[in-house]
């Protein structure tokens, strides 16, 4: 039964960083002035690479915070700290975990 | 015509004038990271006080007060990074010769650019960001910029130019931009390098005392704390971004983005200097990096502040957030100045 209930949970761990990333997709082709078209930009693209700078690193943390309703710690305002969009898609996915009190 | 092959290096941890300095240091085969040896601290004077005058002359020693100029209730150029120039250790530690000349004319600006590039060497020059045809984004306004001249073509009547600080291009200045130059001009030259290592303790030192260096008559943190005071009179930062299509040109943040670099910049030279792997000196590197970063969560709360609509809240938090790294710096400094 246990294991049963942990492929369940990796399944709906790989639903929800699926839909992360449809929606952090949407944010960036809005948003952001980038690169190469979002169709190209794969989630270990580096986030300097594809033309996410300081500036618009900020846009894409305030589009995040009205799409998941948390807001970034102090520390994670800085666009260093998220080199590639699957540190953001995991940096959502534990923010909202935590937000919603699962076990991270 | 004369044009030298230096092919720009853009480094964004880097200011204009470092840039250009980088540039031709690269250039020359020299290296530079006692650059950094004046690069902590941190100006700013109140609406009214002093400025523009002072703040302008205060500027790495530069004295340009361009007559246009009004007294500004916009936060920018009021604030600095207060960096110094570091050219004796550059010239003690690295090898390289920096002068400073004082151009009154654009014949003798001419000369001596023809002069040095026929030896094979550049020219920093020191020029309002307004007169570079290149910064599309900034002809609205005056600010001090500088850019690297690699070379002359007097029939057509253009230098050449590098500013890496902006892009990575062969920029064009023509002569009549700079008719009426007058400004300071850099020269270049490869210097016997001092023969003894760079005394580790003294440096720290001097990086921590530059720091303690008043501006317009204030400390360090008490020029935080004005800025800190200002920050919460503010309902938003309109007046600083209004005139730009793009927050990244605003140069409030381009200064907060320098501040965060300086220290980083200090940093690694403190890291450079610790060949004996010091724990004391990692430790106020450590720091040092801290202090960086504070500065980068500080420009993040303002760069939000312009995309939101809880302004008020986040200029309150990054004032809280100038504050706290005041009492941060201070503390670092005197134990630096205790310690090494």
């Amino acid at each position: 039964m246990e294991g049963h209930s942990n492929g369940n949970n990796i399944l709906a761990d790989s639903e929800e960083r699926k839909i992360i990333e449809k929606v952090l997709r949407d944010i960036l082709s809005k948003y952001i002035s980038l690169e190469k078209p979002i169709e190209e930009v794969q989630v270990d693209d580096e986030l300097e690479k594809i033309g996410v700078d300081s500036i618009s690193f900020m846009k894409m943390v305030v589009a995040i915070e009205l799409a998941y309703d948390f807001e970034f710690e102090d520390e994670d305002l800085i666009v260093d700290n998220f080199q590639t969009l699957d540190n953001v898609i995991q940096y959502i996915s534990k923010r909202t975990k935590e937000a919603q009190g699962a076990p991270l | 015509m004369i044009k030298l092959e230096i092919k720009p290096v853009q480094q964004k941890r880097l200011d204009c004038i470092e840039n250009v300095i980088a540039n031709a240091a690269i250039y020359l085969k020299k290296e530079y990271q006692f650059l950094h040896t004046e690069s902590w601290g941190f100006g700013y004077v109140n609406i009214g006080e002093s400025y523009p005058p002072k703040m302008f002359t205060a500027a790495r020693g530069y004295t340009y007060v361009p007559h246009f100029i009004a007294p500004s209730e916009q936060i920018n150029p009021r604030i600095c990074t207060n960096k110094g120039k570091a050219f004796e250790y550059l010239k003690k530690y690295n090898g390289l010769q920096i002068t400073e000349q004082e151009i009154t004319s654009f014949s003798q600006l001419l000369m001596l650019v023809r002069q040095e590039t026929q030896n094979k060497l550049p020219v920093g020059m020191h020029i309002g960001k307004f007169n570079c045809p290149w910064i599309f984004e900034y002809r609205r306004f005056y600010g001090i910029h500088y850019c690297l001249i690699i070379g002359v073509d007097e029939k057509e009547k253009i230098f050449f130019c590098i500013d890496s600080f902006y892009n990575d291009k062969i920029n064009i200045l023509p002569f009549e931009v700079v008719s009426d130059y007058f400004g300071k001009c850099i020269t270049f030259r490869c210097y016997q390098q001092y023969d003894q290592e760079p005394e580790g303790d003294a440096i720290i030192r001097h990086i921590a005392d530059y720091a303690r260096k008043e501006y317009d008559g204030e400390d360090m943190f008490s020029s935080m704390k004005k800025f800190s005071d200002e920050l919460r009179t503010l309902a938003s930062l309109d007046r600083e971004i209004k005139d730009f299509r793009d927050l990244k040109y605003v140069p409030l943040f381009e200064v907060l983005s320098h501040l965060g670099w300086a220290r980083r910049n200090a940093a690694s030279l403190i890291r450079y200097l610790n060949n004996s792997k010091n724990t004391k000196m990692n430790l106020i590197s450590d720091e040092l990096e801290k202090t960086a970063l504070c500065w980068n969560i500080i420009r993040g709360k303002l760069v939000k502040s312009c995309l939101v609509d809880t302004k008020r809240e986040l200029l309150d938090a990054a004032a809280d957030k100038v504050d706290e790294l005041a009492g941060n710096e201070n503390k670092l400094i005197t134990h630096i100045l205790e310690t090494c």
